[in-house]
């Protein structure tokens, strides 16, 4: 080993030494362009740590645990989710089904192109959002058989005939609250009945996942992006609400539906009533405090977080 | 929760066994940012690396089992976090085919403070480009040893590797960097 390799190799392994070395070392590296390219790296590395210790710092902590709590605990109570075997066949056929949407999808907007140079939307035929800007734009969510896709899809991907009514869900059960009122959060789902709500569900999606991966710098638009949601969001917890106080006065009963916007840490950033079958009896409130509080294993796309929005009917059920 | 902050890892992966999450919240505590810094280097996007830092760790409660109390744990949590992302470095590879200019590094945008001086920020720049062409193999000696303080000796074992394996790898990406780095600065 010669002398560069040997200071080389003393730099690399020990990078505290520029501090406390003599002169002669100094004087050499000076003037030798290797050690200097070495001691170069050194320090380069040393910032580049630097920099990335300080993005990790700005990840919170609870979040990182609870989050790793929480998928432990999900895996946990689906025990099948651990055979690796099944998981890869799930995996081999959910990719294989992908590709099979992707391939079909792809042909149909080659067909629709024809001869133009440029992109031509896919025809909506009676959706109420048909003509519209953001028709450059689409977004599928997709999941488990329960996922139907809305009437105004249908041209892309046939009807699932066995669950006519069967909505995505991502709750297995009802959660009611233990008041003796009752406050019912039957499901969280899309379901082909709210078209108008789940176009702007998907409006809204789009522009979330655009702008939060940055694509929206760098999508050429128009153009087709298809972005598939493979897991929607997960319950960890949802907070069901207070029946309010002058609602059960006034012995009214009341179904708000709710949207929330789940971001990717799978917390609830922002929340919406879209509608309210009584007003002004503080129900709206209840529902909106409720879904802030609720938390969730965020969706994925191909392995990458993702927020979405989310919707659900709030029953408040007077039961006197 | 303190007399969880005195027990030695070994002491803690018998107690997550048995079903204690005190425990399994102390290791989070004790070896999230290892984890995270293997992960963000490897991956160089931060939601991602986020990601495969959590899987590392629900796959390491998943297989407490599998884990030799003879053998460090950290470096068998290190190696978990190694082949998480291996696993998503190929996914990503296979999408890219699919799915051309995908923009995934978030990394290669950082947000440079003002005071930061733009020289720091470019030669940062550069080291992290000239890691991201290394060959895996070399980079992920490299990341465990400069980014992850893992000793040889351990990375010759997260690795399965020799311990004459890991410097001479070590040796050759660091050549190569400096090479890298000779060829930026004559330019």
């Amino acid at each position: 080993m010669n002398r560069c390799e040997q200071i080389e190799k003393l730099l690399w392994d020990y990078p505290d030494l520029k501090a406390s070395d003599s002169g002669k070392l100094l004087a050499h590296i000076e003037n030798c362009p290797r050690c200097k390219a070495a001691l170069a790296g050194i320090e380069a590395i040393r910032e580049s740590r630097k920099a990335d210790r300080s993005l990790i710092s700005k990840i919170d902590p609870e979040v990182f645990d609870n989050a790793v709590l929480g998928k432990v605990r999900a895996q946990r109570s689906f025990p099948e989710s651990k055979s690796e075997g099944r998981q890869f066949i799930f995996r081999t056929v959910s990719s294989i089904g992908l590709a099979a949407a992707i391939v079909i999808f792809m042909i149909m907007s080659i067909s629709d192109l024809g001869n133009l140079p440029a992109f031509k939307p896919v025809d909506r035929g009676s959706s109420p959002d048909s003509g519209e800007a953001y028709n450059i734009l689409e977004i599928r969510l997709r999941s488990d058989d329960l996922f139907e896709a809305p009437a105004a899809y249908s041209d892309i991907e046939p009807r699932k005939k066995s669950s006519p009514k069967a909505p995505f869900s991502i709750l297995e059960k009802p959660i009611t609250s233990p008041s003796p009122d009752s406050v019912n959060i039957g499901a969280v789902y899309l379901s082909d009945e709210t078209v108008p709500m789940m176009s702007q569900q998907m409006r809204a999606s789009i522009s979330e996942v655009l702008i939060d991966t940055g694509m929206i710098q760098q999508a050429n638009i128009p153009q087709a992006i298809l972005v598939t949601v493979e897991k929607m969001p997960r319950a960890i917890n949802i907070v069901a609400p207070e029946y309010p106080a002058w609602g059960r006065k006034r012995g009214l009963s009341c179904v708000v539906w709710v949207k929330a916007r789940v971001d990717r840490n799978g917390m609830v950033t922002d929340v919406e009533i879209i509608s309210s079958s009584v007003s002004a009896a503080g129900f709206e409130d209840a529902a909106l405090d409720a879904a802030k509080k609720s938390s969730y294993l965020p969706a994925e796309s191909n392995g990458i977080r993702i927020p979405v929005w989310i919707m659900y009917p709030v029953k408040f059920i007077y039961s006197k | 929760m303190s007399s969880a902050r005195e027990m030695s890892d070994g002491e803690l992966v018998g107690r997550v066994s048995g079903g204690d999450e005190t425990a399994f919240r102390e290791i989070l505590r004790r070896y999230r940012e290892r984890v995270l810094a293997i992960c963000l280097r490897m991956l160089k996007n931060r939601t991602e690396a986020e990601e495969a830092a959590q899987d590392s760790f629900v796959k390491a409660y998943y297989h407490l089992e599998s884990f030799d109390k003879s053998r460090d744990f950290s470096a068998w949590l290190a190696g978990i976090a190694i082949n998480e992302c291996r696993d998503r470095l190929r996914k990503r590879s296979r999408f890219r085919k699919l799915f051309r200019e995908i923009p995934e590094n978030d990394l290669g945008s950082r947000q440079v403070s003002q005071d930061e001086d733009y020289e720091s920020k470019v030669r940062i720049r550069a080291i992290e480009n000239a890691i991201e062409q290394l060959p895996e193999k070399l980079r992920e000696v490299l990341v465990l040893r400069a980014y992850a303080d893992y000793s040889y000796e351990e990375i010759a074992g997260i690795l399965n590797i020799e311990i004459g394996t890991v410097m001479s790898r070590l040796h050759r990406s660091r050549a190569k960097l400096t090479e890298i780095i000779k060829r930026g600065t004559r330019q």
